[in-house]
């Protein structure tokens, strides 16, 4: 069982993003199962009116399985700072399902498996459950790696 | 039922908190945000239904902190749900498309 130091030695993702709490099956280069606590004191509910739709919002519970996705990716190389390394950047995602709401006090399980990688590209595809019920499926997750002085939003503008 | 919308602008505030989490010394907005800002920017137009699915979304540049988003979008009736196809951009030029789904 992997927690959330181990994680943060091989992603570079945060507090208040960083989305996965626990590693439990790894098989690198091919699939991981991690989890992740939804929790009613994640900044998302910070004032959101009482009478409020709760459900997880997409952003964030496509965000974890994501992170989950770039573990995987990184189990043997890992890359926990992005300035000494470079960066996983999604390029795309289809045939994503969003089959039930999820909300706090659910535990998301969730399921990557890595179908291709090429040099500084990877595509994933995977599924995520609560308590057993398949909540999300991911059909096609492509992201590629990119160095960080080639992003830079500076580059070019400042003399 | 076709119908195009103009232009939702969004301010990525370099202050949201996100940034120190994604990632330290290199602020990026992560992409799937942008799915949620589209989700955010066409929700209340579609009472009664959720959001089924993300059909397709092609991220074509990174977001950065102080950068301003314009979200185009396009509904179309299909029968029993909405198709929502979204182009997000800034100022010079697209950033992201969408397409997400939503049902009753």
């Amino acid at each position: 069982m992997t927690g959330v130091a181990e994680i943060k030695r091989i992603i570079p993702h945060r507090f208040p993003v960083l989305l996965v709490d626990r590693v439990s099956e790894v098989d690198p280069g091919r699939t991981l199962v991690a989890h992740k606590a939804v929790s009613g004191r994640e900044p998302c509910y910070d004032g959101l009116a009482d009478d409020a739709d709760h459900a997880y919002p997409i952003g964030l519970l496509l965000e974890s399985w994501a992170q989950c996705a770039v573990l995987l990716t990184r189990w043997e190389s890992p890359n926990p700072d992005v300035l000494a390394d470079k960066v996983e950047l999604i390029t795309g995602i289809r045939g994503v399902s969003l089959l039930a709401p999820v909300y706090p006090g659910d535990v998301l399980t969730h399921h990557v498996r890595l179908v291709r990688e090429v040099d500084d590209a990877a595509i994933l595809a995977g599924h995520s459950t609560v308590g057993g019920r398949t909540v999300l499926e991911i059909g096609t997750f492509t992201m590629a790696r990119r160095g960080v002085e080639v992003l830079r939003p500076e580059r070019g503008v400042v003399a | 039922m076709t119908a195009v919308e103009e232009g939702t602008r969004i301010f990525v505030d370099p202050d949201d908190p996100v940034f120190a989490g994604h990632y330290p010394g290199f602020p990026i907005l992560p992409g799937l945000f942008v799915v949620e800002h589209v989700h955010a920017a066409v929700r209340d137009r579609l009472p009664g239904k959720r959001v089924s699915a993300v059909q397709r979304a092609k991220f074509l540049r990174p977001v950065f902190p102080g950068d301003t988003l314009t979200i185009t979008t396009e509904f179309t009736d299909d029968g029993d749900g909405v198709r929502v196809s979204a182009v997000v951009s800034k100022d010079d030029g697209p950033v992201a498309e969408i397409k997400l789904r939503y049902s009753a």
